[in-house]
């Protein structure tokens, strides 16, 4: 009896078990990729700059092809918004695991009377002590020009009477691809798990 | 050597599917208008003195244009573009979000806030708000010259030479659609809109794979 079913069953069932795996490799690899942002259609690549990174030096976006780019703008004494982001940031590079190798984040103050690159890198080396994140500044005039072209706005707030401020500002996070195009744009609060599959997805596509 | 059953009922889902993308692509049962690029960031005031950024139109649709206050002539396309979008509008229910005008002066030296205070717009629309909004030219350069890509330059006898454009701009902030042109066609630009309102309005759950999917294929209308 045993023998029956088998002779009589074994072919269908291993037929329709390739078949539906077939549809399923078929449909993983032609339906597009959920991302956890808005996906951009740039048609040029990404607004080019240079501003101040770690050790005073000069760090251009272009040089960073050949990687994927996390663009976040703020200010070390952001209060909330930007220590949340950047603790999701520090997330993403350790879900990435080896990728995080070809990834790098880029903090880009917007209050570059107090975020000095030695301020920014003590900050920065608190949130991710290894090192990962890179804090850029520059001069206002410049801060200006990248974050209109990058859609941010920024605005000082005083609070109090003795010069104290905050500064209000956009906080979305912006993925530029290794080919140095903007890809997507994460609103606040995108876990950095999500963004981790992202860029994952990006780098073997 | 026969070809076993299952083999073609695998082929047979291969040719569905691969079909069934090359009739998505082809027909396009799903228009999108692409995802050009993030408009600018800013910060910029109205002729009242009120703080308007470019955050306060998260989650609206903002018809961005460029002119100036003694434009004359010049300008008189972009207002009739303005009007005829606005009475379109006007006759349809009102749909959310709304669309707003928002017109960046080029003319920072004149149009300060105390002038767009005292200007009165050629017309008043029935549907649509309208701001004029002004700042410092360093800034506007930024916004209008940079960011929006706008093209204009003084004139020795006082008026500004300046290349008409229109820009849609979404909810999130992002261009999803660049008219270079003094007069806009407005049929067309309401059919355009309205695939955005369809697209804010259908691009929820499963549903929107096939809107990301018409992004991914570049599914735009002609």
């Amino acid at each position: 009896m045993i023998n029956i079913i088998r002779s009589r069953w074994t072919l269908p069932v291993l037929g329709l078990v390739i078949g539906l795996v077939a549809v399923i490799v078929l449909w993983n690899a032609v339906r597009p990729h959920t991302f956890a942002g808005t996906v951009m259609q740039s048609p040029q690549p990404a607004y080019d700059f240079t501003l101040t990174g770690p050790g005073s030096q000069p760090v251009r976006l272009s040089d960073l092809r050949g990687s994927v780019v996390l663009l976040f703008f703020g200010y070390t004494a952001c209060p909330d918004v930007c220590p949340t982001t950047l603790y999701e940031m520090r997330d993403m590079l350790d879900a990435l695991g080896r990728r995080a190798e070809k990834t790098r984040v880029v903090f880009v103050s917007i209050d570059p009377e107090k975020d000095t690159p030695q301020r920014m890198q003590a900050y920065l080396a608190n949130i991710d002590p290894a090192g990962r994140l890179t804090g850029l500044t520059g001069e206002i005039d410049t801060l200006n020009e990248i974050a209109a072209q990058y859609g941010i706005f920024f605005q000082k707030r005083p609070y109090n009477d003795s010069g104290g401020y905050l500064i209000d500002h956009t906080a979305t996070v912006l993925l530029v691809d290794e080919d140095g195009y903007l890809r997507v744009v994460y609103p606040y609060g995108t876990p950095g798990a999500a963004i981790a599959g992202d860029v994952a997805y990006i780098m073997t596509h | 050597m026969k070809t076993r059953w299952y083999w073609k009922t695998a082929a047979i889902v291969a040719a569905v599917v691969v079909v069934a993308i090359l009739w998505f692509v082809i027909a396009r049962p799903v228009l999108v208008l692409p995802r050009i690029s993030l408009a600018p960031g800013y910060s910029l005031v109205d002729g009242s003195g009120q703080t308007v950024t470019s955050e306060d139109g998260r989650g609206k649709l903002t018809l961005y244009t460029f002119a100036y206050s003694r434009c004359g002539q010049d300008c008189d396309a972009i207002y009739r573009t303005l009007e005829a979008i606005d009475s379109r509008l006007a006759e349809q229910p009102p749909r959310a979000p709304a669309l707003r005008f928002i017109t960046i002066t080029i003319d920072p030296a004149n149009d300060t806030q105390q002038q767009l205070a005292g200007y009165s717009p050629p017309f008043t629309p029935r549907a649509v708000e309208w701001k004029w909004l002004t700042g410092p030219e360093k800034i506007l350069k930024n916004v209008s010259g940079g960011a929006f890509g706008v093209l204009y330059q003084p004139r020795e006898n006082g008026t500004i030479f300046f290349a008409p454009r229109y820009v849609l701009v979404d909810g999130e902030g992002i261009v999803r659609a660049i008219y270079d042109t003094p007069e806009l066609d407005t049929g067309r630009f309401v059919e355009q809109l309205d695939l955005v309102y369809e697209e804010i309005a259908q691009a929820q759950g499963s549903a929107r794979l096939a809107y990301e999917a018409a992004h991914f294929f570049a599914c735009y209308p002609h």
